[in-house]
This record gives C-alpha cells, sequence and structure tokens, in this order.
C-alpha cells in the first residue's frame, strides 16, 4: 500500500488513528500498531509475508544468542549472514547467476519476486545485531516490540533505516502529545504534496523521455528529462520520508531525518551528507568505519605505509574503504549493473574531493557557486545513470545530453514537454530545493500558523484532488 | 488552533468515507466500476485482494467522476488543447477526431442497400467459389447497439432492419461466404473486456481490441478451415504492417513520414504474446504542423476512428481493421484481404487503386481466404467485377 493511495489516505489511516488512541495502555497499542504494519505489509501481497517474519526471527534469536554468547563476533556474523543471505537470494542470486552464466557463455537466470522493502528492514535488522554486538544496547526479549522495530509501518517499505539505537527506548516509553500529533499531521501533508503535486508530475515528464529511443530526442530534451528526474526522484523519496516521519509522530515516534535540502549541496561529499541520510550514516557506521579499521591493521597498509610513507597509505585506504563502501551502496539500491556503476561514480567524486580539499573552500561567493554548479551537474548525471535500463543506454543518454549524438529524428519538439503545468511544477519543484521554507513548522507565531494551515489544507485537497484524477503515482523506492 | 487543524484534518479524513458512490456503473465512462473484492477464491486465498480493493476503493470514491472532469478542465485552461481543425490532442495523449460521434445522424439503412451489397457480395465470391477459396464478411458491430447499451445519451431509436439480420438472410443461399458476426460477443463480453467509449469517440486499447480480435480468431477456428494451414508460430515470423491510412487521412497528406510498423511474434489470442509483441511496434509518424501525434501513435500504437456518416455500421477504424487482417495474416498462410474505407479522402487516385488491388484477388490460387472488413464502398467491389 502507498502512503499516496486513497485506500491508505482515507481507510487505513483514519481506522489506525481511532483504533491507536481509543486504547491507553501501551502495550496494547503497541500490539496493534504491529498488527496495522503486519497489515499494511500483507496488502500488496501476503506471500512476502513469511519473508519479512524470518527476517525478525532470526534477529531475535540472534540477538539473545549474542547477548549470552562467549564469542559474541562470530555468533554475530552467523546471524548477519543469515539475514544477508535472505536478502542475497531475493534480491542478487539471479544478478550474479546471470552474470556468471555470462562468463561461460551460458544463459542462467533465476526470476525472483523482490519482497517488498527487503533491504530497508535486513539493514534495519542488522543494525540491531551489530548493536547488541557492540553492546550498545540490550538484546530485546519481547517478541513483539522486536517486530514492531523492524515492520513498523511508516518505515517498513522504504525507509528511513531506523538505527534500533535510536528508537529502542521509545517503543516502550514514548509519549504521543497533541504537539506532536499535529506536527506529524503536518509533516505528513508536506510529503503527500511533495510527492503527488511535483515528484508525480515531474516523473510524468521524466518516463515520457525516458522511453523515447536516444535518436529520438536531442540535447535540450535529454537535459530536461535528467532535470525531472532529478527533481522526481527527490520529491517522490523525500516525500515519502515526510510522511514516515509525520506517521511516526502521530504515533509518537520520533524517526530520524533522512533529508536536508541535498540540492543545495557544494560537494558530493556533502550531497551525500544531505541526501538519504540514514542510508549514509548506516554504511559510515556499520560499513565504513570497521572495514577502515581492519584496512589499518592490514599487512598490506603497513607495507605502503612503511615504504610510500602515511600520506600514500591514507590514499590506499581511501581508495579500498571508498570503492568498498559505495560498491555496496550501488549495489544497495538495486541488482544492476547501473546501480554498481552509480555507486561507484558517487564514490570516485568522494575521493576525488577528499584528496583535492574540493568543496571546503567558502572563501569567494564565485568559487561558492561554481562548487554548487559542480555539484548538480554530477548528481544529475548520476541520477541519469541510476535511472537508465542499462549501462549502454545511460551512455547513450549522456552523450545525447552533450550533443554528441548527431543524427536525430525529433518527433517531439521541447515545448511539447513543457507546457504551461509542467513549467509551474518545476519551477515549484526548483524553490523547494532551497531552505526557504526551511523550519516552517516551528513558527510560533498564531497568525503565521493560520496563513500555513491554510497553506497545507491546500496543498492536502489538491493532492486528493490529483490522486483521484491521476492514475499516475509510481513510488522509485519501493522496489529497493 | 492545534485542536481546530487536528480535528479539521480528521473530519477531512473520514467525510469521503461516508459518501461513497453506492453506484456500479459509471455513465460517464461507459464502464462498470470496480466490484468490491472476495478474499477468498476458488484456488484458496486470493492474493490479488489488496489491490483489487484499491480498485473498488477508487472506483467508488467520492465524487470521483466529478473530480476528473475537473481536473481535466483545469489542465486544459492551464496548458491549453493541442489541436487543429480535425483533431486534438487529449489529456490523456490519445488523440480525438474533433466531429467524433456528435455528428452521427440517425441510422437509415434500407432494404435495397442490402440487397445491392448481397447482389455485389454474391458477384464477388462467384469469382472464388470455384476454386474453393472461401470468402469471409466480417461484421463489425453496430454502434447504434452499442450505444443503447452502454451510452444512451448517444443513441438514436433502432432502424427497422437489423442489418446483421437481413444480410444473413439476403446471403443464405450462398454458403461460400462466411459470416463472422462479433456484434453480440461485443455487446455482451464481460466488463472488463468491452470497449468503451468516453466523452470523445475512444475504445479501451488494452481489452476491447484484444477481445474483438479473440472472437475472430475463435469464429474462423469453428468454421470450416480445415483446407488452410495454420501459420506456425515462430518467432522469425515477421509481419509488414504499413499503418499510415487513417493519420494521412486525418491530419492530410502532406509532410508526412512515414514508416512500415514490423510487429514480430505475432500470435493471438495469447495476450500476454501480444502485448509483447506491441512494445515492440514502431510506428513513426510526423509532419511538421502535427509532430506531437507521433508520440500518441507511438505509444499506443493505433488511434480510433468514428463511423461514416450516415450509415448504420461503423468501421472500427482503419487501424483497427489492419489489426483484424494481420490476425487472419498470422493464422493463415495465405490470404487476401479487402479494406476499403478509405473513402472521400484521397480522391480518385486511391479509389482506382482501391479498385486495382481487389481485382488483384481475383488471382488468387487455393488455398487462400478472401475476407472483407468492410460494410461501405460496395461500389468499388462493383466496379472491380466490371471488367
Amino acid at each position: 500500500m502507498l502512503f499516496s493511495s486513497l485506500t491508505f489516505l482515507f481507510f487505513f489511516l483514519p481506522m489506525t488513528i481511532i483504533v491507536y488512541y481509543t486504547e491507553t495502555r501501551r502495550i496494547i497499542r503497541n500490539m496493534f500498531l504491529l498488527f496495522a504494519s503486519v497489515l499494511f505489509y500483507a496488502w500488496g501481497d501476503i506471500r512476502y509475508l513469511p519473508i519479512l517474519f524470518s527476517t525478525v526471527f532470526i534477529s531475535y534469536i540472534g540477538a539473545i544468542f549474542i547477548e549470552r554468547s562467549n564469542h559474541k563476533q562470530s555468533t554475530a556474523a552467523v546471524f548477519i549472514l543469515l539475514d544477508l543471505s535472505m536478502l542475497f537470494y531475493f534480491k542478487y542470486a539471479g544478478f550474479f547467476l546471470e552474470n556468471i552464466g555470462l562468463l561461460f557463455h551460458r544463459e542462467w537466470s533465476l526470476k525472483l519476486v523482490l519482497p517488498l522493502g527487503i533491504s530497508f528492514y535486513t539493514f534495519q535488522a542488522l543494525s540491531y545485531l551489530i548493536d547488541v554486538c557492540r553492546g550498545g544496547v540490550k538484546a530485546q526479549h519481547n517478541f513483539f516490540n522486536l517486530s514492531l522495530y523492524i515492520c513498523f509501518f511508516p518505515q517498513l517499505i522504504a525507509g528511513p533505516i531506523v538505527k534500533y539505537h535510536d528508537i529502542a527506548d521509545q517503543i516502550d516509553d514514548r509519549k504521543e502529545t497533541t504537539d506532536a500529533f499535529y506536527y506529524g499531521f503536518r509533516r505528513f501533508i508536506i510529503g503527500l504534496a511533495k510527492k503527488v503535486l511535483i515528484a508525480n508530475a515531474s516523473g510524468e515528464i521524466a518516463d515520457k523521455i525516458f522511453a523515447l529511443p536516444i535518436a529520438e530526442f536531442d540535447a535540450p530534451i535529454a537535459w530536461l528529462g535528467a532535470m525531472a528526474y532529478t527533481f522526481q526522484i527527490y520529491y517522490d523519496f523525500s516525500g515519502y520520508s515526510d510522511m514516515a516521519i509525520g506517521l511516526g509522530a502521530l504515533f509518537g515516534f520520533r524517526i530520524p531525518e533522512n533529508f536536508n535540502y541535498p540540492y543545495i549541496s557544494k560537494s558530493i561529499s556533502e550531497f551525500w551528507r544531505r541526501w538519504h541520510i540514514s542510508l549514509g550514516t548506516w554504511f559510515k557506521e556499520y560499513l565504513f568505519y570497521p572495514v577502515s579499521v581492519s584496512l589499518m591493521n592490514s599487512r598490506a597498509y603497513r607495507l605502503i605505509k612503511k615504504h610510500f610513507g602515511k600520506k600514500t597509505a591514507g590514499v590506499f585506504l581511501s581508495i579500498v574503504a571508498l570503492t568498498i563502501v559505495w560498491g555496496a551502496t550501488g549495489l544497495w539500491h538495486g541488482a544492476a549493473w547501473t546501480f554498481i556503476v552509480w555507486g561507484l561514480y558517487n564514490g570516485f567524486f568522494i575521493l576525488f574531493e577528499l584528496l583535492t580539499g574540493w568543496g571546503k573552500t567558502k572563501k569567494s561567493k564565485l568559487l561558492s557557486a561554481i562548487q554548487h554548479l559542480y555539484a548538480v551537474f554530477v548528481f544529475v548525471i548520476s541520477f541519469v545513470i541510476f535511472r537508465s535500463e542499462s549501462c549502454n543506454h545511460a551512455l547513450h543518454y549522456i552523450q545525447n545530453m552533450f550533443g554528441l549524438i548527431k543524427e536525430h529524428t525529433v518527433y517531439l519538439k521541447l515545448p511539447y514537454y513543457l507546457n504551461h503545468y509542467n513549467i509551474l511544477i518545476f519551477t515549484l519543484a526548483f524553490l523547494f530545493s532551497f531552505p526557504i521554507f526551511k523550519d516552517i513548522l516551528n513558527v510560533k507565531n498564531k497568525y503565521y500558523q493560520t496563513i500555513i494551515n491554510i497553506f497545507i489544507m491546500i496543498a492536502f485537497s489538491l493532492s486528493v484532488f490529483e490522486l483521484t484524477a491521476n492514475t499516475f503515482n509510481p513510488f522509485i523506492y519501493f522496489r529497493f | 488552533m492545534q485542536k481546530i487543524f487536528i480535528g479539521l484534518f480528521l473530519l477531512l479524513l473520514i467525510f469521503p468515507l461516508c459518501f461513497f458512490n453506492k453506484e456500479e456503473i459509471s455513465k460517464r465512462e461507459n464502464r462498470t466500476l470496480a466490484r468490491f473484492p472476495s478474499l477468498i477464491e476458488e484456488g484458496g486465498f486470493n492474493h490479488k485482494f489488496g489491490k483489487e480493493f484499491e480498485e473498488w476503493f477508487a472506483d467508488h470514491f467520492f465524487k470521483r467522476e466529478q473530480i476528473i472532469a475537473l481536473h481535466a478542465r483545469i489542465r486544459h485552461k492551464i496548458n491549453g488543447r493541442i489541436e487543429n481543425d480535425k483533431a486534438f490532442v487529449g489529456d490523456n495523449g490519445w488523440i480525438f477526431e474533433k466531429k467524433g460521434i456528435i455528428d452521427v445522424a440517425p441510422l437509415s439503412q434500407q432494404k435495397g442497400e442490402i440487397e445491392y451489397t448481397a447482389y455485389i457480395l454474391k458477384r464477388f465470391d462467384d469469382k472464388f467459389k470455384d476454386k474453393g477459396i472461401p470468402v469471409y464478411l466480417v461484421l463489425l458491430p453496430d454502434r447504434n447497439k452499442v450505444y443503447k447499451e452502454y451510452w444512451e445519451r448517444y443513441y438514436t431509436p433502432k432502424p427497422t432492419l437489423d442489418y446483421d439480420d437481413e444480410i444473413k438472410k439476403a446471403l443464405s443461399d450462398h454458403d461460400n461466404i462466411k459470416i463472422v458476426s462479433v456484434e453480440n460477443d461485443f455487446i455482451r463480453s464481460p466488463d472488463k473486456d468491452l470497449y468503451f467509449y468516453k466523452d470523445d469517440v475512444h475504445m479501451t486499447f488494452e481489452e476491447g481490441r484484444f477481445k474483438i480480435q479473440e472472437k475472430v480468431y475463435n469464429e474462423l477456428l469453428k468454421s470450416e478451415l480445415k483446407e488452410l494451414t495454420v501459420f506456425p508460430e515462430r518467432k522469425e515470423n515477421v509481419y509488414r504492417i504499413n499503418r499510415s491510412t487513417f493519420l494521412s487521412a486525418l491530419l492530410g497528406k502532406e509532410g508526412y513520414v512515414d514508416k512500415d510498423v514490423t510487429y514480430v511474434d505475432y500470435q493471438f489470442p495469447n495476450k500476454e504474446r501480444y502485448k509483447e509483441s506491441e512494445q515492440k511496434s514502431f510506428t513513426r509518424q510526423t509532419n511538421d504542423e502535427w509532430g506531437h501525434i507521433t508520440e500518441v501513435v507511438y505509444r499506443k500504437g493505433f488511434v480510433t476512428h468514428p463511423a461514416p456518416i450516415n450509415k448504420s455500421f461503423f468501421s472500427l477504424g482503419p487501424c483497427y481493421a489492419e489489426d483484424i487482417f494481420n490476425l487472419f495474416k498470422a493464422v493463415f498462410k495465405e490470404s487476401a484481404y479487402i479494406r476499403i474505407n478509405l473513402g472521400d479522402n484521397f480522391g480518385q487516385d486511391a479509389k482506382n487503386h482501391q479498385i486495382n488491388e481487389i481485382r488483384k484477388l481475383f488471382t488468387l490460387e487455393p488455398n487462400s481466404a478472401v475476407i472483407i472488413v468492410t460494410q461501405d464502398y460496395f461500389e468499388y467491389i462493383e466496379q472491380a467485377l466490371e471488367e
């Protein structure tokens, strides 16, 4: 079920709120939230449910074993591998099989339906196991509480990836206040409007252009398609995160932020501190640091340090660690070469910035503007790779953006895509990419609050209006 | 303030549920709305319950039809409409012919016309009978009957004669002519498979067309076609189709770039495969003024077409007729085909060309079939028979 579906808005959500608040006991409220989450997940296809609960069960048992074990790390490794094996089987086995087959000139394939949100909930489960292993938190002995942590419907299917130590206390001890409820509703509507009014409209243009054969569009249209997708993916995913955070607040949870105006970044490193923050911090905490530490203890590192100096060894460490982390980040998004290339592409620019110090200087406005343009350029191109059907398609699309494909038969000219409505949407998308309305929900003045609320209600009405009349309502991050 | 907002918002969430649309049919869209799904199916649990529930919920949502209409009006106000004097591009990217169904005149099929048609057909058939070549006459649905069933406001009183019955009667003594009628199937087919007509002349692409092709296919299989070889279902079978006619008729021939369409693996009535083949098809048509229409054709694969005015029967559209023909081509090794509905759009040269095409049929060898998908322009056949 999509948050931006009529069924969710006018059936699931009101029913869940009403039933939840008719009960006052925490345990019953949690049980009900778990029930609602299971219903939410099973709604799309009940057959995925056992896979979800296998992950929960493995994590539950695993954490208890880890806590009691004298060999915490090896015990944790076993259960982490078990969780990962399910993710690997459903998401990557087909991809690897196909590619191994190619090496032997064979056509091997394994077609499996990807369980909804498997990457997200597996990472939450892993976070829990690692936290317990590190001794940061205690194992959760209440199966239902752990289930609620992993299955909580606002963040179950598309994040934010909530780390266990961030939310463990809230499961048993949280306060549902009017303030939070009020904030939750408003945040939810803002997310809904971002998704429905901006992301969907941008997505329609992007889909049309990306579906065209390369020879049927020229550079301006290629740029328009890339920009449309850049807006779509941001408003789609950040809108969803806003909705998740808002929904969490309705039930007293504080779900961490996932986006912080990424399109104002002046470097790719900054971009990734502002984009999909929960995934970035997950990889930093659970992959980058451990990999860096183990590399520093490696023989290779010591040898390089001895023969070429500390600086060269540091470069070596950065290259290896970043390649691993960004390869994994790409792979996390999907089992396709485009995602791996996309991840490594990001890693390359982060390494470049790390080695050159790019993006850190704030001396002049001009340099700042150039840095911003650089970042926009790099991430727009990265989204073309992300969106393309194959690496070949991405390459041709990028060539087209720079006028490197000469023979065109353009049937549909730029004005066809840029009708008045789309121009309006692009303008809004551009404006809201900047933090001009940041903290708008926290303004204390009552007069302004009333105006803001009127705008929020209009945004809600327009979103419902659009949802009722328009069937185009995809969600990009569902497939991860 | 906070409580007012919360209360108002909760009210907004609950309000539509209290005024759920209980209608089963959408008259505006001429279709049956989704039914409440069953949780249990014959084979056990209905895995698609959630999806079907969402369809039902969306279909019955408070003031849905009005919202859709208002949405379209607002979009048109903002964007304007891409149009010329003959056609316009709809909000959904489809092209609609402007004169549309509003121009439909009351039906006036006369006994004399039917007799004339039957006479021509019999003479035509005489050219094939001796060679053992069957002639198939595909009777397309009477538009008026469809309107009566699904779109009452465009229904006009039934003509005195039922063309289906009358033509069958008139040809009853000529058993070489096989009649394939899809009208009843068309009208009675399950809701989801129906063609439906929106405010403009518009047929569903996915289900409706397939349904009628399937019917024709089944009718043909039921018929005595043992002498014809079924085309082997092989991927390398490639059928080349030229789909220029209707768009050219609609938009003018000048300035057109027109390429053939290649359908690969054209197999019916396997719906999934059909969709695949559709995805592989490419039609590229453009002119300077109407470049944007290309996209419609490219994406949707065909354009619909209204009935010829003042005729009791309507062609489902040249493109559609092409599909029927391709079905025949897909099924039978050799076939011939008459489609005469270019009419007045092309002038005398095109008419002469059409007549010559008909004459070529007279040289057909046994193990062929002749299929006629038209109820108009029998005078062309007559002229072809004259020499």
